[in-house]
């Protein structure tokens, strides 16, 4: 007898970024008729600017489509998007978890990256059915026979259907479609059993309070019911049960095999956390499910207002970030140099500038954000452990046994020509080889372990610049392990700035010391005064520069009336000035803060 | 009389450009050329007269370029035209600037009779090692000539530009530049302190490192060393950058410091008219065919009208440069509120430029301190 749930699909779409994951998204739902060509903006899946500007999809969107067959039932499809970047592996492997199959699309232009064969094993970890897709084949540089016997070899799986698609041009979504069908299973379980069902998102909204996303192994869900979160051992009255169509669509209730959307009095996302396990208060299901695991801060840096900001609006807008935001943590915190502001956790490189730039541009903030910095364990003398995520707070050199720093494990794929100059990169920042595999003839994955320390400076940067962009990165935690490491300090006019300071390992610290005192130089304008620009080991100067003296433009001639250029000139000015942080007599733009650490060709590294 | 205004033409031509010149000049331009502007900027006078009726003009000034650079004829030839066009006051300032190697007798009494009564020569130095690195026209005899003739010819209100902070300019040689020109008891003296301007030779040469800078702290030092020197010598030193004995302040430049209307006539020239700040196209081939057309040839994308906020700020910062500074009764007067009403929020950086002694204030009136010219730009951008 057939069942509601033969007619269901659940899947994921995963690729490399720029692979055209969510332009392909964008054609099944044009084709599925749930966007109205007209009504598109380009990829309708990343509805944050943000996203859609860099081209990456950062946050799940999970939409709920109906596809007619050729065998002329009618299909829904539930797509959960997931997001496209290493730093948000749990979430991708927890949406992988509520899905029976994964379509993967693969550049035909480009082959197989190393963060796709991430994104491959963690749907193989979940015994997802893999539907490889061959897009972007309208490019003349496309390669396809190559490319499928690439997935054949590297991943081991079969790639003779694999669908030739374009997404731009919508070419071949329609064998994809009905491949989804075909291929990928139906879910099962009981909906008679106890509730069971998995967390894969929840976001915020104004009018609902948190949304969570789930996907209903056994049981069934409905408005009124008692639910319990397993792992957090909160209990919510369900208020609303629905689909995303996209738009919250409410239905009476959620089945199991069914994805959709449950909200509850709940208030901070925090409260439904990715991963955790849904069932009824009053009737428990025995097991959670298996994977949870709290997200956990890699990276830390510190936000502080800039300029005139207030540090209520800085502390309101990182409140509500964090409500939308599990992985992202924060508390308060006082620097010397820049007042009163927080020290804030995330993911990864990546997550701490997505945050940052939404503070930028949905609330208007201007803030300076300090050096990332990972979290150093320190073994006191008398035996405490400290966990260090503020470098200014490393306690005095006398009291340290030893420091430990966070060793992760790199994956890095690249083509064949580069392995040369990503080994001296690696080996430069402290990298052990493991293993060095050839995946064919001309790609190449690198295994190296990594301190995260040097990984999260600008090792992306390097790595792309380096390999014309085809190298691909993807890590993952190992331990903690003892290393020599040493507190630089930056002194301007003779002054600490606090903000500056970063743990460097010993080897390095003479290195980075001058690279930071030059790229200061660059940034900081030149003052009335000279203003000595050092790099410290405790009281020892390792590296100095020193920013000339000027004299302002005051007695210049103002020429014939064009007083529009001095008032344009003096708004510069000002600008600047407001861009600026008075350290003692020397003022610093805040650029100053972020520029000393990103990636930059020339300086040898 | 009704209103009054002051009115800048523009003469774009030089026989060579220094190598400092950062400024709307072409040293490559024919006779015809010339000529072919001269027309342009006198439809544009038509044109100008016609839109700013019942406007009178206490100033003019031409300026330039090297408006000595051409003949005595087109001279009288454009002040009649200007006479003609504009209502121009019977104690109207009428200043042409010129370079001393121009300006020969001939010019000096078509000037008279056409009723200019204020030269404005650009000396910069009186060092011949520092006008050749300046790459002058004239040299220091060539001047002294200059500058006698026009004395000799009757003119009483002559201004000396001078330039510091030239590469390889020692104090020295600027120390005497400064008491030969005391001796020559010009009524008026304009020192600027040398920018790089981009686009120069000079800011090409420094960038790559051919041309050095001369020390911040000499540089400093000369500007501070003149203005002592010019006020012990009688003169008022009344703008940053300009000195001159009692009664001789430039009154065409004073319009810019005091939101006074001035009207830009010729080539890349500002207006400020009616609360509207705009700029001629400085495309000669655009003016051309603009005025050509019959019509003001405005930069369009310069249209700017000031606002009541812009006005106030502008005012600030212009009058800052002035010994009088800020007036605020005058304040008051122009925009109908106290000026501590209007930059209330401004009280906490203005207290704390008087007590680090970058301004003073005396009788109702706010100004820089000697010391306060040095950061004038930090302390000016507060009001914009």
């Amino acid at each position: 007898m057939d069942s509601y749930k033969d007619y269901i699909r659940n899947f994921s779409i995963i690729a490399h970024i720029d692979h055209g994951k969510s332009t392909l998204a964008d054609r099944i739902l044009e084709k599925t008729g749930v966007v109205a060509k007209r009504d598109m903006k380009e990829q309708y899946l990343d509805n944050m600017d943000l996203e859609r500007e860099r081209g990456i999809t950062i946050k799940l969107q999970t939409t709920r489509l109906s596809y007619k067959a050729k065998d002329g039932h009618e299909y829904i499809f539930n797509l959960i998007d997931t997001p496209g970047h290493v730093d948000f592996n749990y979430e991708v492997s927890r949406s992988l978890a509520a899905c029976e199959g994964a379509v993967l699309v693969v550049d035909s232009t480009q082959g197989v990256e190393a963060q796709t064969l991430g994104n491959v094993y963690l749907a193989l970890d979940e015994d997802l059915e893999i539907l490889p897709v061959l897009n972007k084949i309208d490019l003349p540089s496309a390669h396809p026979e190559e490319v499928r016997e690439e997935i054949e070899d590297i991943i081991g799986i079969d790639a003779e259907e694999a669908p030739l698609v374009s997404a731009k041009e919508g070419t071949g979504v329609d064998d994809l479609l009905e491949a989804i069908v075909e291929k990928i299973p139906a879910p099962t379980g009981d909906p008679n059993k106890p509730l069971k069902a998995l967390i894969f998102d929840s976001y915020y909204d104004n009018y609902k309070g948190v949304v969570i996303l789930a996907r209903i192994f056994s049981g069934t869900v409905k408005k009124g019911d008692t639910i319990r979160m397993m792992n957090a051992g909160t209990v919510h009255e369900v208020t609303e049960v629905g689909t995303y169509s996209p738009g919250h669509v409410q239905c009476g209730e959620l089945r199991a095999g069914e994805v959709g959307y449950i909200c509850g009095s709940i208030k901070q996302v925090r409260d439904a956390r990715v991963g955790d396990t849904i069932t009824l208060d009053a009737n428990r299901t025995k097991e959670p499910l298996k994977g949870y695991k709290k997200a956990q801060s890699m990276v830390y840096c510190g936000i502080y207002p800039a300029g005139t900001e207030k540090y209520d609006n800085v502390k309101d807008a990182l409140e509500k970030l964090q409500v939308n935001d599990a992985a992202f943590n924060f508390e308060p915190e006082t620097s010397q140099a820049l007042g009163y502001g927080f020290r804030c956790g995330f993911l990864g490189l990546l997550h701490m500038e997505v945050i940052v730039e939404r503070l930028e541009r949905e609330f208007d903030l201007e803030v300076i954000t300090t050096a990332p910095s990972v979290i150093y364990k320190v073994i006191k003398t008398d035996g405490t452990e400290l966990m260090i995520e503020n470098p200014s707070n490393l306690p005095e050199m006398t009291e340290i046994d030893h420091v430990e720093e966070p060793v992760v494990k790199a994956d890095i794929m690249l083509p064949n020509d580069y392995v040369g100059s990503i080994m001296e990169l690696c080996q430069k920042r402290r990298g052990k080889m493991l293993d060095m595999e050839y995946l064919t003839e001309t790609r190449v994955c690198l295994h190296y372990e990594i301190p995260l320390n040097e990984v999260i400076y600008d090792f992306f940067d390097a790595l792309k610049s380096k390999t014309r962009g085809y190298g691909s990165l993807d890590y993952e935690f190992l331990r903690y392990e003892p290393s020599r490491l040493v507190k630089l300090d930056i002194m301007l006019n003779k002054e600490i700035v606090d903000a500056f300071s970063m743990i460097v390992h010993e080897s390095e610290a003479y290195a980075r010391g001058r690279s930071v005192c030059e790229k200061l130089k660059e940034v900081i304008p030149m003052h009335q005064f000279e203003v000595p620009i050092q790099a410290c080991i405790g009281q020892k100067i390792i590296a100095r520069e020193t920013v000339r003296a000027y004299r302002k433009d005051v007695i210049a001639k103002c020429y014939g009336g064009d007083i529009s250029r001095k008032k344009k000139l003096l708004e510069k000015q000002k600008e600047g000035k407001k861009r600026m942080r008075q350290f003692g007599s020397v003022e610093v733009p805040q650029e100053a803060f972020t520029a000393v650490f990103k990636y930059d060709d020339s300086n040898g590294k | 009389m009704g209103k009054t205004f002051g009115l800048y033409i523009h003469i774009p031509f030089c026989e060579r450009k220094c190598k400092y010149c950062g400024f709307l000049s072409f040293d490559d331009c024919g006779a015809e050329d010339l000529n072919a502007y001269l027309k342009a900027l006198e439809a544009e006078l038509s044109m100008d007269s016609r839109k700013y009726q019942g406007y009178t003009a206490d100033t003019v000034f031409i300026g330039g370029g090297t408006p000595s650079l051409i003949a005595a004829g087109q001279i009288s030839e454009l002040i009649s035209i200007i006479r003609d066009e504009f209502d121009i006051a019977e104690d109207a300032e009428i200043s042409i600037e010129a370079n001393p190697n121009s300006l020969t007798n001939e010019k000096l009494s078509a000037y008279m009779d056409a009723g200019i009564n204020r030269i404005s020569i650009g000396a910069q130095s009186l060092d011949d090692k520092v006008l050749d690195t300046l790459g002058r026209i004239h040299d220091r005899k060539c001047f002294l000539s200059a500058y006698n003739s026009a004395r000799d010819h009757g003119f009483s209100n002559i201004n000396i530009d001078l330039m510091s902070g030239i590469p390889g300019q020692t104090m020295e040689q600027w120390d005497n530049t400064v008491s030969e020109v005391i001796s020559l008891k010009p009524e008026h003296v304009s020192f600027y302190s040398l920018q790089l301007e981009e686009g120069t030779p000079f800011y090409e040469s420094y960038k790559n490192g051919e041309l050095d800078m001369i020390d911040t702290a000499l540089d400093t030092e000369m500007y501070h060393e003149a203005v002592r020197a010019f006020k012990d010598s009688g003169y008022e030193h009344y703008e940053i950058s300009n000195a001159a004995l009692p009664g001789h302040e430039c009154r065409h430049n004073l319009k810019y410091w005091s939101l006074g209307e001035y009207l830009g006539a010729g080539l890349g020239a500002s207006s400020y008219m009616n609360c509207v700040r705009y700029k001629n196209e400085d495309d000669i081939k655009h003016y051309c065919k603009a005025v050509n057309g019959g019509e003001i040839p405005v930069d369009k994308k310069s249209l700017h009208n000031d606002t009541e906020k812009d006005s106030m700020g502008i005012y600030c910062f212009t009058a800052l440069r002035t010994s009088a500074g800020i007036d605020t009764r005058r304040f008051s007067e122009l925009f109908g509120k106290p000026f501590f009403a209007a930059y209330s929020d401004k009280m906490e950086a203005i207290g704390k430029y008087m007590a680090e002694g970058s301004l003073k204030t005396d009788g109702g009136h706010i100004m820089l301190t000697e010391n306060g010219i040095d950061v004038s730009n930090d302390i000016m951008s507060e009001f914009v």
